[in-house]
């Protein structure tokens, strides 16, 4: 009998022991490695402050709200600001940039008009400063687990504190496990008629989140404890406690589980932990009991009680005073208005992000990585687009009769000269998660496309210029499977012999198919594809129109072409990754490449300014002030099934596409529909006039238009048009004479200038 | 129709003219006169009525070299420091930073160019400093810098 318990007990001791082993290297195995699979998140552009920049007042507010910035009456530390007339005070928060940290700065910002004037620090003039940029989206893990890991020196004192002090006061005394600590809860939790406090040390807390399932027996109760045990053994204090602060659970946003304080702090404060007020930790501190029970949006009263009851215990156990415990408790929750992290509130800019992401990326590292990955993505840019959309096509649904909810868009805009793709949209429903129209739509473009037609033929300055008279009669065009094309002008009339820019300006269809049968089509889709166009082209004369599909984001990367004075650039969405811990994993800096010269660019840009002017792109100005310079292209396809235009100003491109998913009539026309939106999308914006600077190599001459011949300043049907030097008209009308522009020489001359 | 303005440039150049006009008339044999001054001549031939005379749409202006905002000579400078450090991707990244303040400054491109170059991608350094002459005035210290660039690229290829 004695042998066989001794017998037994051997066994125990073996089992116990093997037992302990393996928990223990259960327990190092996870607590060492990468501890969670921390989701990829991505941000928009950092916005700078400087001096000269063209940004209003309230665009700022608008920027600073969205950031979790507070206002208050003094500004004392970071993320608060003031506003005063036209000035505002500033504390910018800290963050760590590609090219290094970035301390809080206190700073003064004075506007004159829509723009600053003026960026002081609290002695020096400061000629740039940037804010941090915004969290729009990330990729997450399967299980869907979401944090934004922080350190305990991140945390302010009483935090951490008055966490121990309501979940685990013995902390810093047990090993793990807490006897007294049961006790004490027991007690506490008698005194106040409801559970205050938890009996489960942090530790053990700690285990059962991070190692254990949710399975509630007495045999997992042993393991945790043992676990616990183990976990102290092996590692600090403050290493559980960083843990623990990073792992629970602090909430459900749709799919997604909100862990940590450093991700909570954001998602319901929209500010860093740093930041945290006295009731505000107190309240994620009580959400730590039940995070889904005490939500301060769902159940803001149960909230508030949770919240005033921590901050009883904290003043009771000295993390803060009596007098302290009063002010905090006298406020209200002070929870944003709306969830500070949401999953995926620009869909589309993040699908393309996306698209970019799984090209160099593998998914399960962009799922568990922790990547940071920094866009070019302009959320007011975003915002504007969104607006404007939103406005103009309900109104054109009511104002053409159209069935309300018939039409579909989808916007592109791109900063001009780095190509960086600031806004998007897929749909006309912001937020829309569906069906990215910017990017997968493939649309007949129309007209949209006859720039190419005219630059190709504008390369041929010997050949063709802005005053060459093109030939706008009706016109077939047999293709090689037999079929005649007789394309006609959108008034079926024509108009005989135009001036080239003319008949860019007026949108002539015979004109243009005309040309571009002179110039070749294999020469046409040589020039669309030098413009960026990376698709595949059929080679029909149709195509001179338009009748290629292409997405608006096709569109765009064709127009900044043109726009960037023929440097082309492939659109750019991402603009650094860095890992975790911060260290650069890949940049995508600027390159570019020219595929035109300057000097048929400036031509080109010409007869795009003469589109908005006095061609099909004039009702523009029903939007935009009257002084601003901008160029474009309207397009509408048969039927008026699509209604497109693409255009730009100093800063931006921009493209719009209005139609129907099923691809049917509208009574829209590029002019009536799309340009709509995209003038209220730039007067929204206040961009400026577009440069337009005359290279070398260009020089403006007087012709008379009806006849193509040189003319002067002053003399009937003469305009002032741009050259490719060599390629002005050498034939001169009776009208020409030496005079007129030709006096500064002449004056020059004399005074020997 | 619509007209636009004529630039501020060009207008200033017709006031200088008519000023040298005034002071030209006592000693000068009969000046050419802007047309602007005189009545016009009849016209030789019909003409669209919209197309008469319009000098709206315009640009006589060249690039010309608008002070560069401090805001970009302040990052480009903190580029131009790190390129001396050797540590390009940095210098690169202030001239992006730089860049989106404004893409219309050629010492941006100067700089990315230069960056580009000591990094051996020389295709890619040809063509920012293309792009950066596409800016630059002519004759200006950036012009000339950028030449030499794209000079000391094409001796490396």
């Amino acid at each position: 009998m004695r042998r066989l318990a001794l017998w037994l007990a051997f066994w125990a001791v073996i089992g116990g022991a093997v037992a302990v082993i393996v928990l223990d290297s259960i327990v190092r195995a996870k607590f060492e490695g990468a501890k969670w699979a921390l989701p990829a998140h991505v941000y928009g552009r950092a916005l700078d402050l400087y001096a000269g920049q063209s940004l209003s007042p309230s665009r700022l507010r608008w920027e600073l709200d969205q950031l979790g910035y507070r206002p208050v009456a003094s500004v004392s530390s970071p993320g608060q600001y003031r506003v005063s007339g036209s000035q505002v005070e500033l504390y910018t928060r800290p963050f760590e940039f590609w090219d290094g940290y970035e301390s809080a700065k206190q700073l003064s910002i004075s506007f004159s008009g829509n723009s600053i004037q003026s960026l002081k620090g609290q002695q020096e003039a400061l000629d740039v400063v940037r804010l941090e940029p915004m969290m729009i989206g990330g990729i997450y893990p399967d299980h869907q687990e979401d944090r934004v890991l922080v350190t305990l020196t991140e945390l302010p004192p009483y935090l951490v504190d008055g966490l121990l002090a309501v979940e685990d006061q013995q902390f810093y005394r047990h090993f793990g496990i807490s006897f007294t600590g049961i006790a004490r809860a027991l007690l506490s939790n008698i005194v106040a008629g409801s559970t205050v406090q938890g009996g489960s040390t942090v530790t053990q807390q700690l285990v059962k989140n991070f190692y254990l399932s949710k399975e509630r027996s007495l045999v997992r109760k042993g393991i945790e404890a043992v676990m616990a045990v183990m976990l102290e053994v092996h590692y600090s204090k403050e290493a559980i406690l960083e843990t623990y602060l990073n792992e629970v659970f602090l909430g459900q946003s749709g799919k997604r589980a909100i862990h940590g304080f450093g991700l909570a702090s954001r998602h319901y404060f929209r500010q860093p932990i740093g930041e945290l007020e006295v009731h505000k930790a107190a309240l994620l501190i009580g959400m730590v009991k039940g995070a889904s029970f005490y939500d301060p949006w769902r159940n803001p009263e149960r909230a508030k009680n949770r919240r005033n009851l921590v901050l009883d215990v904290m003043a009771q156990e000295g993390v803060i005073s009596e007098e302290e415990a009063g002010f905090a408790k006298a406020k209200p929750l002070e929870v944003a208005a709306k969830p500070g992290t949401s999953t995926n509130p620009y869909p589309a800019y993040l699908q393309l992000v996306r698209e970019q992401l799984n090209r160099d990326y593998r998914e399960e590292d962009l799922k568990s990585a922790g990547l940071r990955i920094f866009t070019h993505f302009d959320p007011q840019v975003q915002h504007q687009v969104e607006n404007s959309i939103t406005a103009v096509v309900d109104n054109l649904e009511k104002g053409y009769r159209i069935p309300g909810g018939a039409l579909e868009t989808a916007a592109v805009m791109v900063r001009i000269g780095t190509a960086d793709v600031l806004a998007l949209a897929g749909s006309r429903k912001p937020g829309y998660a569906g069906y990215n129209r910017a990017v997968d739509a493939r649309r007949q473009v129309g007209s949209t496309i006859k720039p190419a037609v005219y630059l190709t033929a504008l390369e041929r300055s010997r050949q063709y210029t802005l005053a060459t008279l093109v030939d706008d009669e009706p016109v077939s065009v047999k293709s090689s499977n037999g079929t005649v094309w007789r394309p006609q002008n959108y008034e079926k009339q024509s108009n005989g012999v135009v001036p080239l820019f003319r008949a860019l300006g007026n949108s002539l269809n015979q004109a243009t198919a005309r040309l571009g049968m002179q110039l070749g089509l294999p020469n046409v889709t040589e020039t669309i594809r030098r413009l960026g166009y990376e698709g595949a082209m059929d080679e029909y004369p149709s195509m001179l129109l338009g009748s290629m599909q292409m997405s608006p984001m096709d569109v765009a990367s064709l127009y900044h072409t043109i726009a960037a004075e023929g440097f082309y650039t492939q659109l750019r969405t991402i603009s650094a990754i860095y890992t975790a811990d911060n260290q650069p994993l890949k940049r995508y800096p600027f390159q570019t490449e020219q595929r035109f010269s300057p000097q048929v660019m400036h031509l080109l840009q010409y007869g795009l300014q003469v589109v908005m002017r006095e061609g099909t792109g004039k009702g523009a100005y029903r939007r935009l002030p009257e002084n601003l310079t901008v160029a474009g292209k309207t397009g509408t396809t048969n039927d008026q099934r699509d209604s497109w235009f693409a255009g730009f100003s100093d800063e931006y491109v921009g493209v719009v596409w209005l139609g129907r998913d099923d691809n049917g009539k509208m009574p829209l026309t590029g002019a009536s529909g799309s340009l709509q939106v995209w003038a209220d999308i730039m007067a929204g914006l206040g961009t400026r006039s577009m440069a337009f600077q005359k290279p070398q190599g260009v020089t403006y001459h007087w012709v008379e238009t009806a006849t193509g011949l040189l003319s002067s300043e002053g003399c009937a049907g003469a305009r002032y048009l741009p050259f490719i030097d060599g390629s002005e008209p050498t034939q001169k009308s009776s009208c020409y004479r030496t005079t007129g522009g030709d006096v500064m020489d002449w004056i020059k001359g004399r005074l020997g200038l | 129709m619509n007209r636009l303005t004529a630039t501020g440039q060009y207008g200033g150049r017709l006031a200088l003219a008519a000023l040298l006009l005034i002071a030209l008339a006592a000693c000068a044999p009969m000046a050419p006169v802007p047309t602007e001054t005189l009545p016009p001549p009849p016209a030789p031939a019909p003409a669209p009525k919209d197309d008469t005379s319009d000098d709206s749409i315009r640009s006589d202006a060249e690039p010309v070299s608008k002070p560069t905002n401090p805001a970009v000579m302040s990052l480009v400078n903190q580029g131009w420091t790190y390129y001396r450090q050797n540590n390009y991707e940095a210098a690169l990244g202030a001239a992006g930073r730089a860049q989106r303040i404004d893409p219309r400054s050629p010492e941006v491109y100067l700089l990315m160019a230069s960056a580009r170059f000591s990094l051996y991608q020389l295709a890619v350094a040809e063509q920012l400093a293309r792009k950066g002459l596409a800016l630059a005035q002519s004759g200006s210290a950036v012009n000339r810098q950028l030449q030499a660039l794209l000079a000391k690229i094409a001796a490396s290829q």
